[in-house]
């Protein structure tokens, strides 16, 4: 007799088996493509279609029909307006909310992995939810349900979150943002104005250096975060409440991550609550809110922010270094033959550190500080501080993700053909541990310990060598590197 | 992904015709509804041909058009919830009928779970993908797959029991 979980499995495969189309059926869909190639290739003037009638429930099949319009028309960009007036194109625009640009730069900011927190929740209204992180602000409106825009803060150059000594601001005034780069404190002497109010993408954004506008904005938003903007964990119910949502895994509940900001604001009937943007399994995001006045009755609000260019990812995260997938892997391609024989030793052992976890969005790096290398005979000991780190991309930059130090002795084995086998190493142990271990496996070899142990600065060096190599390489669109809480740090300096 | 300029028409047959199957389960599964399952393998295979796609291999190719369906049908969703400002529980009833009263229950249970879940319990029970595989075509971390998947395996035996429908001796009926 089958156990319980064979039974239950082999019931929902044969289930599924049993859906899988006759053979009249699938003639019958495959005639209809072809009629519908076939029509498309005519450039028809009735807008496309693909030759079947609505079934059943109308409305189901309208809001399908809708969205086959739009697919196509926007993946094609071909023969909609020949085909039809530039009256349908727009409304195309209108229905699905975002040039294809900003679709793009929406898709990223949306996918960026959040280290800690949920991206900044930048302003909220009745009407709108704004939202940034170092890849993108995000606009959605309420009432619409939908993304309204998406800006490229990184072209803007104002993308300094989690940052350390320049962090980018944005302030929602009724149907304006305000984004600016506020360092040390200062005045900033430039800021963008979106006007949320204007379709056309490029005259709903300008940039400003008055003077009188940008120290009248900067003490609004000075004000505003000083009364608007509170701590999440204790300004909305109660610490055990947010960490029962960041709890990952236990009673099959998905990881959660909130902004470390909610904001405080007024509807038009003069009621205050208190929200903050919450993004549940990586990718649902919600809005949580609860009146000002009884923190502990939160309402949740999904935010379809539908993105809409996942097919264009789909083509290319195999291919193409778009986003953070799809990064080529490292490998040193200098002249260093020790350095060689070490790089090509850490990135075949990088299964000890997960690096195949996150489906291969990572890149590893290693960084290794070498100080000595050792030949007795056929043996090589090279004692350095192998340090590594992995990478995820962000645009233009490279996100830190994690990484190690590992001081230690390697040791290889030549067999006379000039390549060399890897044998066995010593590595520092833990805790307190630590020198001694160091000291241990570097007496006899004439290595100073301390040199393994003080490598901050010279992993600094060839930290940014690598990553330049690396990008040089590749011929990789990539400017920065990042680590979490601190400035981008440029890769052509 | 080569573009090739033009895609021949025996070729495009061919690839539906290994494609197919895949498209129209997975859009059932996630749709749940025979008339749309149709209307997604069009959509599909249309943008395959529109786009002139040429894959470096089958399991390429199959990636993609899973990694397609899934996106194409999550957007139908969406889109469904944004025109009619209400919940998966409000849409239409499914439109799927089996005479087999245990197929019956278990899409009953499938419509239960919440279109992730279906999803992967399709890609990773029926497909057979390992979860590693899956963090590329569903692009979650592989921690997050492993919850989804025993919250999901767990809500869909829930159902077929309260259903009374995983019996002690269960025989395949017909085919």
């Amino acid at each position: 007799m089958m156990s319980d979980p064979e039974k239950w499995e082999e019931i929902f495969k044969y289930t599924i088996d049993q859906t899988s189309p006759d053979q009249e059926r699938k003639e019958q869909m495959w005639n209809r493509l072809q009629s519908t190639i076939s029509g498309r290739g005519q450039k028809r003037k009735q807008v496309i279609r693909f030759g079947w009638q609505p079934h059943g429930r109308k409305t189901f099949a309208a809001a399908l029909a809708g969205t086959c319009v739009i697919a196509v028309c926007l993946l094609t960009g071909v023969g909609v307006n020949a085909a039809t007036d530039g009256a349908l194109l727009d409304s195309i625009r209108e229905f699905c909310g975002l040039p294809v640009q900003q679709k793009k730069t929406a898709d990223e900011g949306l996918k960026l992995k959040n280290e800690v927190y949920a991206p900044e929740l930048a302003g909220c209204s009745e009407k709108y939810v704004v939202f940034a992180n170092e890849r993108a602000l995000i606009v959605y409106e309420r009432q619409e349900k939908k993304l309204l825009a998406a800006l490229d803060l990184q072209a803007m150059d104002c993308n300094y979150f989690n940052t350390d000594s320049i962090h980018t601001r944005a302030l929602l005034q009724k149907d304006t943002i305000y984004i600016f780069n506020e360092k040390k404190e200062q005045q900033p002497t430039q800021m963008y104005v979106y006007d949320l109010k204007k379709t056309d993408v490029s005259s709903a954004l300008s940039v400003t250096e008055d003077v009188r506008k940008l120290e009248l904005v900067y003490r609004e938003w000075k004000t505003f975060s000083a009364e608007n903007s509170l701590d999440t964990f204790s300004g909305m119910a109660d610490g055990d409440y947010w960490n029962s949502l960041i709890n990952s895994g236990k009673d099959g509940k998905e990881t959660g991550v909130y902004s470390q900001q909610c904001i405080v604001w007024t509807d038009r009937a003069g009621r205050q609550y208190r929200s903050a943007l919450v993004i549940i399994g990586g990718d649902d995001y919600e809005l949580y809110s609860c009146p000002a006045d009884d923190t502990e009755k939160i309402s949740k609000e999904k935010l379809l922010v539908q993105t809409y260019s996942d097919e264009i990812q789909t083509e290319t995260a195999t291919e193409e270094n778009t986003q953070h997938t799809g990064l080529p892997e490292f490998a040193y391609q200098g002249d260093d033959e020790i350095m060689k024989l070490v790089c090509d030793y850490m990135i075949k052992n990088r299964n000890e550190y997960e690096y195949l976890e996150n489906g291969g969005i990572y890149i590893y790096v290693p960084e290794p500080v070498i100080v000595k290398t050792v030949r007795t005979g056929n043996d090589l000991f090279i004692f350095g501080n192998f340090w590594w780190e992995t990478y995820y991309r962000n645009g233009n930059t490279l996100m830190s993700d994690s990484g190690s130090e590992m001081p230690a002795r390697l040791h290889f084995v030549s067999y006379g053909n000039g390549s060399y086998i890897f044998k066995d190493k010593e590595v520092a142990g833990d805790g307190s541990y630590y020198g001694t271990s160091i000291r241990e496996f570097c007496e006899g070899y004439q290595v100073d310990p301390q040199k393994l142990m003080d490598t901050a600065e010279a992993h600094k060096k060839i930290r940014i060598k690598m990553l330049r190599d690396y990008v040089k390489q590749n011929h990789l669109d990539i400017q920065y590197y990042k680590d979490y809480g601190w400035d981008p740090v440029a890769l052509d300096k | 992904m080569k573009k090739t300029n033009d895609t021949p028409m025996e070729d495009f047959q061919a690839l539906y015709n290994r494609q197919v199957n895949r498209v129209y389960r997975l859009a059932l599964v996630m749709l749940g509804s025979q008339s749309d399952a149709e209307d997604m393998v069009q959509m599909v295979f249309l943008k395959v041909w529109e786009k002139k796609i040429s894959f470096r291999d089958t399991d390429h190719e199959t990636a993609w058009i899973l990694t397609a369906t899934k996106n194409q049908c999550k957007d139908v969703l969406k889109s469904y919830e944004r025109k009619h400002c209400g919940t998966l529980e409000e849409m239409p009833e499914p439109g799927i009928a089996s005479e087999n009263h245990m197929e019956n229950v278990v899409w009953l249970a499938l419509e239960s779970l919440e279109p992730k879940y279906r999803i992967l319990l399709y890609l990773y029970y029926y497909e057979g993908y390992s979860i590693r595989e899956l963090t590329a075509i569903l692009k979650r971390k592989e921690s997050t797959l492993q919850t989804q998947l025993a919250a999901g395996r767990r809500k869909l035996k829930e159902e077929l029991k309260k259903a009374g429908e995983i019996p002690q001796n269960w025989e395949r009926e017909g085919k």
